[in-house]
C-alpha cells in the first residue's frame, strides 16, 4: 500500500513537472503559431465561383523572394499559357516570364529595374497575339521605371520569343525640360472597343518661369491594334492643375472614345484622395469626382472605372458614381481581352498562390479566371 | 458453607482460566449512607480488588481516580473509557442497624451508548453482610459479582479490536481499513473488524459519484460509519491557449462513468499573444495578433484511466466549423470559410488534477482541413505570417502538425 502511494505521488509529481515544462516550452516554441487564414483568399474563393477558370500555370519552383507580393499578368489570349510575374514596389520593378509547356511550368528570363517611381502603382500590360507578332516579338509593356537625374525612362517593352525575355529601356525618355526635377507620379492604360491601346502618364515638377509652382505634364499615346510598337514622342502636354501635390503611384488614363482624362491619386501632404475628370482635353478645369472614395486603378473598354483594393474592387461610372463592389479578395483584375468569335469583351482576373518551403524555397501556382465585362456589375454583392 | 463457597470460587477461577484474554477493570466504591462512614473503606476496596484479581480473565484492576474525590457518578465510566478499560465495577455501601447492604453494577465500557449517550449497566446485583465488620468482607462475599463479571467478560470480543459497521450504497469501494479495498454488499451494510483504539484514513468511491474521504477514530469495541455520496460533477469548463497564443473556451460533459467525454466550445483568433522575433520587415512586432476567424466546434474524447487517478492520459477528436469575420470598406461579412470550411483536430492529452475541482492539461495534436485546396491553404499560411509550419499537403487536404494547447479545467 505504501509503495503504491509512493508510486502515485511520484507519478503525480512527474506529471506536474512534465505538464508545466512542456506547457512552458510549448508556449515559447509555438508562440509563432498563427492560423492558416487570409481574408483575401477567402473572398477570392467565394468570388471565383462567379467566374470561368481559363488557365492555371504551375506549380513551379520559386524562391520566396521571387514570389513575394507578385501578381500575374497573362498573355492577352482567351486561354493563356504564359505571362509575366510582376513584382512592383517602391524600390524596384521586376517582370519575369512564366510559361507552361509539356515539360511543365517554367520561370524564364526577367527584366529588373532598380528604381520604380510608381511603386505598386506601376502599370504593366501584355499585348495580344496580333500585337506580339512583330519582330522582335513584343510581349508586353510596362510604365514604371525612372532614372534620377536629368532624364528618365517612362515606357519599357518586354519582348522576346517564347521562354526568353528582354526589355528595351528606355523606349521613351524625357529630359528635365520643361519641368525641373521631374518625377513620374501617375500612369494608366486603356484599350478601346477597337482594341487600340492608350498609354498615359504624368510627370510632376516645377515650371520654368516660377519654380515654386507645382505642375503636372503628361502624355498619352495611342497604338493601333495591328501596329508594331512605334517610336514614342517624348513631348509633354501641359494640363490645367490646381490640385494637391500627389504621391507617386497615382492613376492617369485617357479614354480615347470619349476623350476624357481621369486622374486619381493621394495628396502627398495628408494622403487625402483627389480624383478628377478632364473632359475634352487637358486644358479645361477638371471636374472633381466626389463619389469616388478609393483611388482608381483601371479603365475598362466600356468606360467603367475600377478601384482595386486589398479585399474588394469597386466599379464606378464616368461620373464617379459607384456601380458595384466586387469582393474579389486576392483575385486581381489584370486586363480585358476581346473574343472576336463571340464578339465579347472579357475581364481577366488572376491569383498567385505560393507554398513556402522550409529553407526559402517553395512552389508557385497562378490561376486565371474571366467573366464577360458586361456582367461585371452584376457580380457585386 | 464457607468451604462450598470457596470451592465455587475456585471452580470459577479455573473455568475462567481457560480464556486467554486478560481484561482491565476499573473499580469505584461509594459510601452511600452516613452510618456507613465508619466502615473501613480501604478494606472493602482491597477485598474487592483481591477478588477481581483472582479471576484469570482479569489482568489488571485499578481504582478509579474519581473514587478518591467527590466525583459525580459516571465520571469513573468516562475515566474507564478514556484509559481503555474493558469493565467498570461500581460498588455502593449502605449500613443500617442489622448489617451492610452492598449494591454493585458492572459496565461494559466498549458497549455502544444508549439513545441519550448514557451507558447502561450490563449487570447489577446486591448482597448483604451481617453485622458490623471490622475489616473487609471475605473473598467469597464477591462470588455473585465475580460470576456476573466472568460471564460478561467471556462474551466480549477479543481485546484490542472493534467492529466497524459501515452503511453505504451497495457497490461502494472502501479503502484505508485493510490492505484490499472492501466492497459494500447488496444489503448496504458491511462489518469490518479493526484494531482499537486506532485512527484510520479512509476513501470511498462509487461509480457516478464523487469520492468521499475521512478520518475515523475507533476507541471502543464498536463503531459506525455512514457514507453518503454526492453525485459526480459531470460538467466542466475548460480554457486553453491554442498554439500557446489564442484563448479558447469549452464546456465538457463526462460520459460512461468518466471514461469518455464530450465537449463543445469556441476557438477564437480575434485576439492572441505573439512572441515572434523581430525581423527585417517588422522591426517591432506587436505583442498581440488578430485574425477575423472563429471556430465553433464539438468533440469527443477517451480517458485511458479511471476518474480517480490524479494523472490521466486521453485522446480527443474535435471538429470545428471555420467562420470568417471580414470587414471591408463597404460591409461586415460573416461566412463559412470557403477555403477550408471544416477543421478536424485529433489530439493526445495529459491531465493532472492536483486538488479539488481544478486540473491542468496539455494537448498535442494536428489540424486537418479536408475539402480544402492544399496550396491555397499553404498560401494563406504564408500570407498570415506563419511561414513554413510543419504540414502535409494534398490536392484536397491540408494538415498542420504539432499544434499544442494547454490550459485548465474546472468542474462545475
Amino acid at each position: 500500500m505504501k509503495r503504491r502511494k509512493r508510486t502515485g505521488a511520484a507519478l503525480a509529481a512527474l506529471a506536474a513537472i512534465t505538464i508545466l515544462g512542456i506547457a512552458g516550452t510549448a508556449g515559447l516554441a509555438s508562440a509563432c503559431y498563427l492560423p492558416s487564414y487570409d481574408p483575401a483568399a477567402s473572398l477570392s474563393v467565394a468570388f471565383e465561383k462567379k467566374l470561368e477558370k481559363v488557365g492555371s500555370i504551375g506549380p513551379v519552383d520559386a524562391s520566396e523572394d521571387e514570389a513575394s507580393n507578385a501578381y500575374f499578368i497573362p498573355h492577352r489570349a482567351a486561354a493563356p499559357t504564359d505571362g509575366y510575374l510582376i513584382q512592383a514596389s517602391s524600390g524596384s520593378f521586376r517582370a519575369r516570364y512564366l510559361y507552361s509547356s509539356t515539360a511543365g511550368a517554367t520561370l524564364g528570363d526577367y527584366v529588373y529595374g532598380s528604381t520604380n517611381a510608381l511603386g505598386t502603382g506601376a502599370a504593366a500590360v501584355s499585348l495580344s497575339e496580333t500585337e506580339a507578332s512583330a519582330s522582335p516579338i513584343v510581349r508586353g509593356l510596362y510604365l514604371a521605371t525612372e532614372w534620377s537625374g536629368t532624364s528618365g525612362s517612362i515606357l519599357g517593352i518586354l519582348y522576346g520569343a517564347s521562354g526568353a525575355l528582354s526589355s528595351s529601356q528606355p523606349v521613351s525618355s524625357v529630359s528635365n525640360q520643361p519641368l525641373y526635377f521631374p518625377s513620374l507620379v501617375a500612369a494608366g492604360y486603356y484599350q478601346d472597343s477597337s482594341e487600340n491601346h492608350f498609354y498615359s502618364y504624368l510627370f510632376s515638377g516645377y515650371g520654368d518661369s516660377a519654380r515654386s509652382a507645382y505642375e503636372l505634364r503628361g502624355a498619352s499615346y495611342m497604338v493601333s491594334n495591328s501596329a508594331s510598337f512605334p517610336a514614342i514622342s517624348t513631348s509633354l502636354l501641359s494640363l490645367t492643375y490646381s490640385g494637391p501635390a500627389l504621391r507617386p503611384g497615382a492613376f492617369f488614363a485617357y479614354e480615347g472614345t470619349s476623350m476624357n482624362y481621369y486622374l486619381s491619386g493621394r495628396s502627398a501632404a495628408d494622403g487625402s484622395l483627389y480624383t478628377v475628370k478632364y473632359e475634352s482635353g487637358l486644358s479645361a478645369a477638371p471636374t472633381i469626382l466626389s463619389g469616388v472614395t478609393e483611388q482608381l486603378t483601371d479603365l475598362l473598354s466600356d468606360g467603367t472605372l475600377l478601384a482595386r483594393g486589398s479585399l474588394t474592387t469597386s466599379l464606378y461610372n464616368s461620373s464617379g458614381t459607384k456601380l458595384a463592389t466586387l469582393r474579389t479578395g486576392s483575385l486581381r483584375f489584370v486586363h480585358e481581352c476581346y473574343d472576336s468569335a463571340s464578339a465579347t469583351w472579357y475581364s481577366y482576373f488572376t491569383r498567385s498562390l505560393y507554398e513556402p518551403g522550409m529553407e526559402g524555397d517553395g512552389k508557385l501556382r497562378v490561376e486565371v479566371y474571366r467573366c464577360p465585362t458586361a456582367e461585371l456589375e452584376s457580380l457585386g454583392g | 458453607m464457607r468451604r462450598i463457597a470457596f470451592l465455587a470460587l475456585a471452580a470459577l477461577v479455573l473455568t475462567a482460566g481457560a480464556a486467554q484474554e486478560s481484561r482491565r477493570v476499573l473499580t469505584w466504591l461509594e459510601i452511600a449512607s452516613p452510618a456507613a462512614a465508619k466502615l473501613d473503606r480501604e478494606a472493602w476496596a482491597a477485598s474487592l480488588d483481591a477478588a477481581l484479581a483472582s479471576s484469570s480473565r482479569i489482568g489488571a484492576v485499578r481504582r478509579a481516580a474519581s473514587a478518591s474525590s467527590a466525583g459525580a457518578e459516571g465520571d469513573y465510566i468516562e475515566e474507564a473509557a478514556r484509559l481503555g478499560f474493558d469493565l467498570a465495577v461500581a460498588l455502593r455501601l449502605e449500613q443500617d442497624d442489622t448489617g451492610i447492604q452492598v449494591s454493585w453494577a458492572l459496565y461494559d465500557i466498549g458497549a455502544p451508548a444508549g439513545p441519550e449517550a448514557e451507558l447502561r449497566a450490563a449487570a447489577e446485583g446486591s448482597s448483604r453482610a451481617e453485622g458490623p465488620a471490622a475489616g473487609g468482607p471475605p473473598p467469597t462475599f464477591w462470588l455473585g459479582l465475580l460470576g456476573a463479571a466472568d460471564k460478561l467478560l467471556s462474551e466480549l470480543p477479543p481485546a484490542g479490536t472493534a467492529v466497524l459497521k459501515i452503511e453505504a450504497p451497495a457497490g461502494t469501494k472502501i479503502g484505508g481499513f485493510s490492505k484490499k479495498p472492501a466492497v459494500v454488499p447488496e444489503s448496504g451494510e458491511l462489518e469490518l473488524r479493526l484494531r482499537s483504539p486506532s485512527s484510520y484514513s479512509w476513501r470511498a468511491s462509487l461509480a457516478g459519484y464523487e469520492d468521499e474521504t475521512g478520518l475515523l477514530s475507533v476507541s471502543g469495541r464498536e463503531a459506525r460509519l455512514s457514507i453518503a455520496f454526492a453525485p459526480r460533477l459531470e460538467r466542466s469548463l475548460e480554457s486553453g491557449l491554442v498554439g500557446g497564443a489564442f484563448p479558447d473556451l469549452w464546456f465538457s460533459w463526462r460520459l460512461a462513468e468518466g471514461r469518455l467525454f464530450a465537449r463543445a466550445g469556441l476557438i477564437q483568433y480575434l485576439w492572441g499573444m505573439s512572441l515572434r522575433d523581430s525581423d527585417e520587415s517588422d522591426e517591432t512586432p506587436s505583442l498581440f495578433v488578430s485574425f477575423g476567424l472563429v471556430e465553433p466546434g464539438a468533440g469527443i474524447g477517451f480517458y485511458a484511466s479511471p476518474p480517480d487517478d490524479p494523472v490521466r492520459f486521453y485522446a480527443a477528436l474535435d471538429a470545428a466549423l471555420r467562420v470568417d469575420l471580414i470587414s471591408d470598406s463597404t460591409a461586415f461579412i460573416i461566412m463559412v470559410d470557403p477555403v477550408a470550411p471544416l477543421e478536424l483536430k485529433p489530439a493526445f492529452g495529459l491531465e493532472w488534477a492536483p486538488a479539488g475541482r481544478f486540473s491542468l492539461f496539455f494537448e498535442l495534436g494536428s489540424s486537418i482541413f479536408p475539402f480544402s485546396d492544399g496550396i491555397l491553404m499553404a498560401s494563406e499560411r504564408a500570407s498570415s505570417g506563419s511561414g513554413s509550419w510543419p504540414h502535409i499537403m494534398g490536392d484536397n487536404c491540408y494538415t498542420e502538425l504539432f499544434i499544442m494547447r494547454f490550459g485548465a479545467r474546472c468542474q462545475l
